[in-house]
């Protein structure tokens, strides 16, 4: 990634203008190396990859099980961003993901998958929070489409339904009317 | 140049009734050889049943594009999901064409085992109240059959397949050899003591009559309870032609099945006066072949055993085998679906179901059973179930906030009311001009020429939908359900896939194209045995009455051939 790569990514925003060429070069270099990892379909560049992995990461974070990164959320959202997605939706994704790195620049000077995950948590709330304020409860935005694709991902993976949910898919029998506390049901 | 191969029988097609003919005339000495328009299948490669989404690409949200594209109608069925449809057709390759305004969603499945793989596996026996109907009402002309003639077989084809359901004793809705009933929930335990409360004998819900083991049976294991019979079972615990009747078939050495086999149409012979094979394209390399045989069965599905037979053009046969009775592919008849009341059922908070049960309850006919409505003819029944509703992580994009509080909180399901829900499944007359013609302008993949639906719900249809739903409604309300509301998906014909007639069985060859035993009444060697074949629809699910009349034809045409009469 060069500079006029990185500064289109930025959007023209405050930061890009305001860092330094060392700066820059730091950031494009460190954003390049990261690259190799984020290599998807092709829907996304590297960078966006990264960012969807990233994100998703927040929204369902590994704990006691493995989180989103894990469980490759974001390959699952591209393809869906990519095969199921209308050019208006796609563009509405991918500007949402420009905005990302646009507010961590804007709050602190660094690109989104930079940020620690405190900061990253905080600048995801701003999302939701800016999503619920535009109206139908967050429904049509970027930031649903983003949690949905991410917990869909994530709750149909193998690490999903193995480690998380641990789904039995087949129960050998059916009982229409199991008691609702016995776990050995 | 043509090749020709000499064989006892051609059984066209390999789905519910083509796996029957198979299996009963290889069983009875002949030789057979199986034609399938589509791929062969190995159960243990193309059966799925419930895999995990994330062996699929798109996680059981389906290729879209690959279905707008090359699936638009097959799509609108429940079962053509990322796990089957791969057995569905290509919309594509294989057109139709309808009247403006007026849709004929045409299911339909070209591999070996045909659509018995995807199939909804409820098994209900027509009675004499239906076999009877024509005649009673006017409408169509009467079956050439009685309860009576078609009973032993209902038993035979039950017996082999294995129907689980509870005995009744209805005379609108006759027993069989049921293997042990699957069990009823908490709600519609609850909904049966409620009606028949309020409506005694006169209205009877049961658990579904359906074609999957609830015990082991004829050496097939009992179901595992995955819930996805329509992407194929690999212990083979419910009913489709593969794992049973063309294994069967196969196993007497003496049939051959042949995928890739499009029948374009059958051969009349001038100088014999019969018809002596088929015509065949084959699918891969578009080679036009040909096969004799003294016998065929045509099982290819209603409407394209019906397309075969308008196909089959010849000097003394202008409109098709069977067109000199002017009544070939007319009498096109569906079941209404789609409609009919749900409510909520109050209590039971502390129980859930565990399993996934491939079976609802059915509510049995009671409509014009022993009075006449005023508002229409015929009947109908209910399908449904009830069931909690409970929410597991697919509630989570709709909740606020994100991180290991959201992770947390979805490992927990969140149980809801139980409800109950009623849809009809409503006869449809038999009408001239609900028909199918052959569409000269348009051919399909395989230069066949298609076929021109032209099917409307009519006015008797229409007020008996009305009716189920009001009576739907009724019936929850009366059992205690609250939030009580009626439904009209306003489904089109075609997608109930219990399409039938166009070929019907008659008392008079000017009135049917076939006879009271399946035969076409200008070629008695070639027999149409599965929907096309139908008088009159009843409203039950149609496919076991095809197990039965194809059985019983089988076994009528070997006598036949034994008594040199073919």
């Amino acid at each position: 990634m060069n500079r006029r790569e990185l500064i289109k990514l930025l959007g023209g925003t405050a930061l890009a203008t305001s860092l330094s060429s060392g700066q820059l070069l730091a950031l494009g270099r460190d954003t390049h190396r990261q690259a190799a990892r984020w290599r998807g379909a092709g829907f996304f560049d590297h960078h966006q990859m990264h960012t969807v992995a990233a994100a998703g990461e927040r929204i369902l974070p590994a704990t006691d099980t493995p989180g989103a990164m894990a469980a490759e959320c974001h390959r699952f959202t591209e393809r869906i961003v990519a095969d199921h997605y209308d050019a208006r939706r796609q563009r509405r994704f991918v500007e949402g993901l420009v905005n990302l790195d646009q507010r961590s620049a804007a709050r602190f000077q660094r690109l989104f998958v930079q940020l620690p995950a405190q900061q990253q948590d905080a600048i995801l709330a701003e999302v939701e929070s800016d999503a619920y304020q535009a109206g139908s409860n967050g429904a049509d935005s970027f930031w649903r489409d983003l949690k949905y694709l991410t917990l869909y991902g994530y709750y149909t993976s193998e690490i999903g339904i193995e480690q998380e949910l641990r789904t039995d898919f087949y129960p050998g029998r059916f009982d229409g009317a199991a008691p609702l506390g016995d776990p050995s049901q | 140049m043509n090749r020709r191969e000499q064989w006892d029988a051609i059984v066209v097609g390999s789905g519910i009734s083509g796996g029957w003919a198979a299996r009963e005339l290889s069983q009875k000495g002949l030789r057979v050889l199986v034609l399938e328009a589509g791929r062969p299948i190995d159960p243990a490669r193309d059966y799925l049943m419930n895999a995990p989404a994330y062996e699929f690409d798109y996680r059981y949200l389906g290729d879209q594009r690959h279905l707008s594209e090359r699936q638009p109608i097959q799509r609108k069925c429940y079962a053509c999901d990322e796990g089957a449809t791969q057995f569905f057709v290509d919309d594509v390759d294989n057109p139709y064409t309808t009247p403006d305004g007026r849709p004929f969603d045409w299911i339909r499945g070209r591999q070996v085992g045909g659509k018995s793989i995807m199939w909804g596996r409820q098994c209900y026996r027509m009675s004499d109240l239906d076999f009877e109907a024509n005649k009673r009402d006017g409408h169509g002309t009467d079956w050439p059959i009685r309860y009576k003639d078609i009973a032993p077989w209902y038993d035979y084809v039950e017996s082999y397949a294995g129907i689980s359901g509870e005995r009744l004793g209805l005379p609108q809705l006759p027993d069989g050899p049921f293997l042990a009933p699957m069990p009823l929930t908490a709600s519609e335990q609850w909904f049966r003591e409620g009606l028949t409360r309020a409506f005694g004998d006169e209205r009877v819900m049961t658990i579904g009559r359906v074609a999957v083991l609830s015990e082991v049976h004829n050496g097939r294991p009992a179901c595992h309870y995955c819930g996805a019979c329509h992407r194929g079972c690999s212990t083979g615990s419910y009913f489709n032609s593969v794992q049973t009747t063309l294994k069967d078939a196969l196993a007497t050495g003496r049939t051959t099945i042949r995928p890739f086999s499009v029948v374009h149409s059958l051969i009349w012979n001038e100088q014999q006066g019969k018809v002596t094979g088929v015509r065949v394209i084959d699918a891969q390399s578009l080679a036009g072949l040909e096969f004799e045989a003294r016998i065929v069965f045509v099982c290819a599905s209603t409407l394209e055993s019906t397309r075969i037979l308008l196909n089959s053009r010849s000097r003394s046969h202008p409109e098709g085998l069977g067109g000199n009775s002017g009544v070939l592919g007319r009498y096109l008849m569906d079941h209404t679906m789609q409609h009919g009341a749900r409510g909520v059922v109050p209590g039971f908070e502390n129980l859930r179901t565990v399993g996934n049960r491939p079976n609802g309850i059915y509510l049995a006919r009671f409509r014009n059973v022993k009075d006449q409505h005023p508002d229409f003819l015929r009947g109908y029944g209910y399908q449904g179930g009830g069931y909690r509703s409970v929410e597991g992580w697919g509630r989570g994009a709709a909740m606020r906030g994100f991180g290991a509080n959201l992770k947390e909180s979805l490992r927990t399901m969140e149980y809801g009311p139980w409800r109950m829900s009623l849809g009809a499944f409503g006869e449809c007359l038999p009408h001239p001009d609900n028909r199918v013609t052959i569409n000269p302008d348009k051919v399909d993949r395989w230069g066949v020429p298609v076929l021109h639906i032209d099917m409307q719900w009519r006015e008797n249809e229409l007020a008996m939908m009305r009716d189920a739903q009001a009576a739907a409604a009724e019936m929850l309300e009366a059992a205690g359900c609250t939030n009580v509301e009626t439904y009209d998906n306003k489904t089109p014909p075609g997608l109930t896939i219990h399409e039938m007639g166009t070929a019907r069985m008659g008392r008079d060859r000017k009135e049917s194209v076939l006879n009271r035993w399946n035969q076409v009444w200008d070629a008695p060697n070639v027999f149409v045995t599965d929907g096309a074949s139908m008088a009159s629809s009843g409203c039950q699910n149609p496919s076991v009455t095809y197990m039965a009349l194809t059985a019983r034809a089988a076994d009528h045409a070997v006598r036949l051939l034994n008594r040199k009469e073919l």
